[in-house]
Protein backbone atom coordinates (compact mmCIF):
# COMPACT_ATOMS: atom_id res chain seq x y z
CA UNK A 1 0.00 0.00 0.00
CA UNK A 2 1.32 3.19 -0.47
CA UNK A 3 1.67 5.88 1.99
CA UNK A 4 -0.70 8.71 2.26
CA UNK A 5 2.61 11.18 1.83
CA UNK A 6 6.05 10.67 1.54
CA UNK A 7 8.52 12.76 3.25
CA UNK A 8 9.51 16.26 2.34
CA UNK A 9 11.81 18.29 2.13
CA UNK A 10 13.08 21.32 4.77
CA UNK A 11 16.25 23.56 3.50
CA UNK A 12 18.04 25.06 6.51
CA UNK A 13 18.89 28.61 5.14
CA UNK A 14 20.73 29.20 8.12
CA UNK A 15 23.89 27.63 6.95
CA UNK A 16 24.29 29.17 3.42
CA UNK A 17 27.17 31.63 4.38
CA UNK A 18 29.90 32.03 3.09
CA UNK A 19 32.77 29.69 4.51
CA UNK A 20 36.22 31.36 3.58
CA UNK A 21 38.78 29.06 2.16
CA UNK A 22 41.14 27.75 5.52
CA UNK A 23 38.28 28.79 7.68
CA UNK A 24 37.39 26.06 10.31
CA UNK A 25 34.40 25.88 13.08
CA UNK A 26 32.00 27.87 11.32
CA UNK A 27 29.25 27.64 13.45
CA UNK A 28 25.71 27.57 12.53
CA UNK A 29 23.02 26.79 15.29
CA UNK A 30 19.52 25.89 14.03
CA UNK A 31 16.34 25.40 16.34
CA UNK A 32 13.67 22.99 15.09
CA UNK A 33 10.36 24.84 15.01
CA UNK A 34 8.47 21.59 15.15
CA UNK A 35 9.70 17.91 16.02
CA UNK A 36 10.57 15.57 12.72
CA UNK A 37 11.71 12.70 12.10
CA UNK A 38 14.50 13.21 9.90
CA UNK A 39 14.49 10.06 7.21
CA UNK A 40 18.08 11.71 5.26
CA UNK A 41 20.32 14.66 5.21
CA UNK A 42 22.11 16.69 2.01
CA UNK A 43 24.96 18.86 2.02
CA UNK A 44 26.74 20.11 -0.99
CA UNK A 45 28.93 23.28 -1.85
CA UNK A 46 26.56 25.10 -4.00
CA UNK A 47 29.36 25.40 -6.38
CA UNK A 48 29.13 21.66 -7.27
CA UNK A 49 32.49 21.47 -7.89
CA UNK A 50 33.95 17.94 -7.03
CA UNK A 51 36.75 19.32 -5.34
CA UNK A 52 34.41 22.18 -3.30
CA UNK A 53 32.99 19.28 -2.07
CA UNK A 54 35.67 17.19 -1.01
CA UNK A 55 37.29 20.47 0.98
CA UNK A 56 33.68 21.12 2.48
CA UNK A 57 33.18 19.03 5.79
CA UNK A 58 30.88 19.23 8.43
CA UNK A 59 29.89 17.88 12.02
CA UNK A 60 26.39 18.10 13.84
CA UNK A 61 25.83 18.18 17.40
CA UNK A 62 22.55 18.82 19.35
CA UNK A 63 21.95 20.04 22.61
CA UNK A 64 22.13 17.12 24.40
CA UNK A 65 25.43 16.44 23.36
CA UNK A 66 24.50 13.55 20.47
CA UNK A 67 27.62 14.03 17.96
CA UNK A 68 26.45 12.62 14.42
CA UNK A 69 30.02 12.41 13.30
CA UNK A 70 33.02 10.70 15.44
CA UNK A 71 36.02 8.71 15.80
CA UNK A 72 34.56 6.53 18.49
CA UNK A 73 36.02 9.18 21.14
CA UNK A 74 35.76 12.69 20.12
CA UNK A 75 33.77 14.73 17.16
CA UNK A 76 34.83 14.79 13.82
CA UNK A 77 33.69 16.43 10.64
CA UNK A 78 33.24 14.85 7.03
CA UNK A 79 33.50 15.68 3.77
CA UNK A 80 30.21 16.29 1.78
CA UNK A 81 31.88 14.68 -1.31
CA UNK A 82 32.60 11.58 1.34
CA UNK A 83 29.09 11.31 2.30
CA UNK A 84 26.89 12.59 -1.08
CA UNK A 85 29.56 11.51 -3.45
CA UNK A 86 29.52 12.86 -7.19
CA UNK A 87 25.91 11.73 -7.82
CA UNK A 88 24.93 14.25 -4.99
CA UNK A 89 22.92 11.19 -3.60
CA UNK A 90 20.74 11.95 -0.04
CA UNK A 91 22.54 10.19 3.09
CA UNK A 92 20.40 7.88 4.38
CA UNK A 93 19.52 8.87 8.24
CA UNK A 94 17.04 8.14 10.82
CA UNK A 95 16.91 10.62 12.99
CA UNK A 96 14.48 12.34 15.49
CA UNK A 97 14.28 15.89 16.50
CA UNK A 98 12.07 17.33 19.35
CA UNK A 99 9.90 20.61 19.73
CA UNK A 100 13.07 23.38 19.80
CA UNK A 101 15.89 20.27 19.84
CA UNK A 102 18.93 22.44 18.66
CA UNK A 103 21.41 21.29 16.08
CA UNK A 104 25.21 22.91 16.51
CA UNK A 105 26.36 22.29 12.66
CA UNK A 106 29.76 23.21 12.47
CA UNK A 107 31.87 23.72 9.03
CA UNK A 108 35.32 23.46 7.55
CA UNK A 109 36.77 24.25 4.49
CA UNK A 110 40.28 22.91 3.53
CA UNK A 111 40.38 24.48 0.41
CA UNK A 112 41.53 27.22 -1.68
CA UNK A 113 38.59 29.13 -2.45
CA UNK A 114 35.80 30.07 -0.24
CA UNK A 115 32.49 28.15 -0.61
CA UNK A 116 28.56 28.56 0.49
CA UNK A 117 27.00 25.23 1.68
CA UNK A 118 23.18 24.13 0.99
CA UNK A 119 22.04 21.93 3.31
CA UNK A 120 18.37 19.65 2.67
CA UNK A 121 16.94 17.44 5.04
CA UNK A 122 14.46 15.16 3.90
CA UNK A 123 11.64 14.87 6.56
CA UNK A 124 8.50 13.72 7.82
CA UNK A 125 6.08 15.54 10.68
CA UNK A 126 5.92 13.49 13.85
CA UNK A 127 2.48 11.79 14.47
CA UNK A 128 3.27 11.22 18.08
CA UNK B 1 23.64 -40.22 12.93
CA UNK B 2 20.43 -38.22 11.33
CA UNK B 3 20.23 -37.74 7.77
CA UNK B 4 18.74 -33.95 8.43
CA UNK B 5 21.40 -31.38 7.17
CA UNK B 6 22.28 -29.20 10.30
CA UNK B 7 20.79 -25.91 9.39
CA UNK B 8 21.73 -22.05 10.41
CA UNK B 9 18.75 -21.16 12.69
CA UNK B 10 19.24 -17.50 13.29
CA UNK B 11 16.51 -17.15 15.74
CA UNK B 12 17.33 -20.57 17.54
CA UNK B 13 21.27 -19.85 17.08
CA UNK B 14 21.69 -15.69 17.80
CA UNK B 15 17.88 -14.83 19.60
CA UNK B 16 16.52 -11.53 18.37
CA UNK B 17 17.72 -8.45 20.55
CA UNK B 18 14.67 -5.39 21.44
CA UNK B 19 17.09 -3.50 18.87
CA UNK B 20 16.81 -5.95 15.90
CA UNK B 21 13.12 -6.63 16.95
CA UNK B 22 12.42 -2.81 16.29
CA UNK B 23 14.28 -3.03 13.14
CA UNK B 24 12.39 -5.46 11.53
CA UNK B 25 9.31 -3.47 12.89
CA UNK B 26 10.51 -0.42 11.10
CA UNK B 27 11.46 -2.61 8.02
CA UNK B 28 7.97 -4.38 7.98
CA UNK B 29 6.14 -0.96 8.45
CA UNK B 30 7.57 0.65 5.16
CA UNK B 31 10.04 2.84 7.55
CA UNK B 32 13.28 3.05 6.35
CA UNK B 33 15.69 2.53 8.52
CA UNK B 34 19.40 4.81 7.79
CA UNK B 35 22.24 5.66 9.87
CA UNK B 36 22.24 7.05 13.46
CA UNK B 37 25.90 8.06 13.67
CA UNK B 38 29.33 8.21 11.46
CA UNK B 39 32.19 7.02 12.56
CA UNK B 40 35.21 8.59 11.03
CA UNK B 41 38.76 6.59 10.91
CA UNK B 42 41.26 8.90 12.61
CA UNK B 43 44.40 9.60 12.64
CA UNK B 44 44.91 11.34 9.59
CA UNK B 45 46.59 14.58 9.67
CA UNK B 46 48.50 14.84 6.78
CA UNK B 47 48.68 13.15 3.20
CA UNK B 48 50.10 9.45 2.54
CA UNK B 49 53.50 9.43 0.90
CA UNK B 50 53.49 7.89 -2.09
CA UNK B 51 53.99 4.21 -2.02
CA UNK B 52 53.60 4.33 1.94
CA UNK B 53 51.30 2.08 3.93
CA UNK B 54 49.76 3.21 7.68
CA UNK B 55 49.90 1.97 10.55
CA UNK B 56 46.28 0.59 11.94
CA UNK B 57 44.35 3.23 12.43
CA UNK B 58 41.34 2.14 15.22
CA UNK B 59 37.54 3.11 15.02
CA UNK B 60 36.02 2.34 18.79
CA UNK B 61 32.29 2.05 18.24
CA UNK B 62 30.39 3.99 21.17
CA UNK B 63 27.16 1.59 20.92
CA UNK B 64 25.93 -1.47 19.87
CA UNK B 65 24.80 -1.38 16.98
CA UNK B 66 24.69 -2.09 12.97
CA UNK B 67 26.89 -0.95 10.75
CA UNK B 68 25.35 -0.22 7.43
CA UNK B 69 27.53 1.10 5.19
CA UNK B 70 30.84 2.24 4.40
CA UNK B 71 31.82 6.16 2.45
CA UNK B 72 34.85 7.34 1.49
CA UNK B 73 36.95 10.01 -0.18
CA UNK B 74 40.09 11.39 -1.27
CA UNK B 75 41.00 15.22 -0.97
CA UNK B 76 41.61 15.74 -4.23
CA UNK B 77 38.39 14.83 -5.54
CA UNK B 78 40.28 12.65 -8.64
CA UNK B 79 39.24 9.45 -9.89
CA UNK B 80 42.94 8.17 -10.26
CA UNK B 81 43.56 9.39 -6.57
CA UNK B 82 41.05 6.79 -5.37
CA UNK B 83 42.07 4.35 -8.41
CA UNK B 84 45.67 4.23 -6.23
CA UNK B 85 44.14 4.28 -2.85
CA UNK B 86 43.37 1.40 -1.06
CA UNK B 87 42.10 0.60 2.01
CA UNK B 88 42.14 -2.71 4.80
CA UNK B 89 39.96 -3.27 7.81
CA UNK B 90 40.62 -5.26 10.09
CA UNK B 91 37.83 -6.58 12.47
CA UNK B 92 38.57 -6.55 16.21
CA UNK B 93 41.57 -8.35 15.39
CA UNK B 94 39.63 -11.26 14.99
CA UNK B 95 38.47 -10.79 11.08
CA UNK B 96 39.63 -9.17 7.70
CA UNK B 97 36.49 -7.41 5.80
CA UNK B 98 38.14 -7.89 2.96
CA UNK B 99 40.24 -11.46 2.06
CA UNK B 100 41.82 -13.67 -0.36
CA UNK B 101 40.34 -16.38 0.53
CA UNK B 102 43.36 -16.76 3.18
CA UNK B 103 44.64 -13.48 4.44
CA UNK B 104 43.34 -9.75 4.45
CA UNK B 105 44.05 -7.74 1.27
CA UNK B 106 43.47 -3.42 0.94
CA UNK B 107 41.06 -2.83 -1.70
CA UNK B 108 40.99 0.49 -3.99
CA UNK B 109 38.82 3.39 -3.18
CA UNK B 110 37.67 3.54 -6.66
CA UNK B 111 36.55 -0.50 -6.74
CA UNK B 112 34.34 0.02 -3.53
CA UNK B 113 33.32 3.12 -4.31
CA UNK B 114 33.03 3.75 -7.88
CA UNK B 115 33.36 6.86 -10.18
CA UNK B 116 30.76 8.35 -8.48
CA UNK B 117 31.57 7.71 -4.90
CA UNK B 118 28.72 5.70 -4.37
CA UNK B 119 28.73 3.59 -0.66
CA UNK B 120 29.56 -0.03 -0.22
CA UNK B 121 27.41 -1.59 1.92
CA UNK B 122 27.83 -3.23 4.71
CA UNK B 123 25.34 -5.52 7.25
CA UNK B 124 27.50 -5.90 10.07
CA UNK B 125 27.06 -5.91 14.08
CA UNK B 126 29.52 -3.82 15.88
CA UNK B 127 29.76 -3.69 19.56
CA UNK B 128 30.33 -0.89 21.91
CA UNK B 129 34.00 -0.95 22.70
CA UNK B 130 34.97 -3.28 19.74
CA UNK B 131 38.09 -1.78 17.51
CA UNK B 132 37.53 -1.76 13.34
CA UNK B 133 41.13 -0.93 12.59
CA UNK B 134 41.87 0.51 9.22
CA UNK B 135 45.54 0.33 7.49
CA UNK B 136 45.39 2.75 4.16
CA UNK B 137 47.96 2.29 1.73
CA UNK B 138 48.80 4.78 -1.37
CA UNK B 139 50.08 2.67 -4.28
CA UNK B 140 50.95 5.84 -6.32
CA UNK B 141 54.74 6.48 -7.45
CA UNK B 142 54.54 9.91 -7.52
CA UNK B 143 51.20 11.66 -5.56
CA UNK B 144 50.67 12.13 -1.58
CA UNK B 145 47.15 11.32 -1.24
CA UNK B 146 44.88 11.89 1.99
CA UNK B 147 41.90 9.68 2.31
CA UNK B 148 39.18 9.61 4.64
CA UNK B 149 36.75 6.52 5.18
CA UNK B 150 33.70 6.56 7.25
CA UNK B 151 31.45 4.13 8.66
CA UNK B 152 27.75 4.80 8.69
CA UNK B 153 25.84 2.58 11.99
CA UNK B 154 22.60 2.40 13.18
CA UNK B 155 23.32 2.76 16.96
CA UNK B 156 20.53 0.84 19.00
CA UNK B 157 20.43 3.71 21.89
CA UNK B 158 19.85 6.21 18.74
CA UNK B 159 16.65 4.81 16.71
CA UNK B 160 13.73 7.21 16.39
CA UNK B 161 11.55 4.65 18.40
CA UNK B 162 13.88 4.61 21.53
CA UNK B 163 14.43 8.41 21.12
CA UNK B 164 10.86 8.61 21.51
Amino acid sequence: MLPARGPSLWRITAVEKVIAAGATGVAVTYRWPKPVTIKSLFIYPKSNVFLDAASLSFSIEDQNGFQLVSNGLQQQTCPCLALMGKGKRRFPTSMYVANLDSWNITFNNTGAVSVTPIMLVEFENDAS
Amino acid sequence: MSNIPMRYNPAQDYPASNFEVARQRLSESGYRVGATRIYKVPGLTAAISAGTVTSPLPVRWRANGICISMYGQVASAVDADAAQTEAQVQISGQEELFTDGNAGVSVPFFALFGPTQNWFSLNRYVYVGQDWNTIFKNTSIATNILPSLFFAVVEEDQTPIKRR
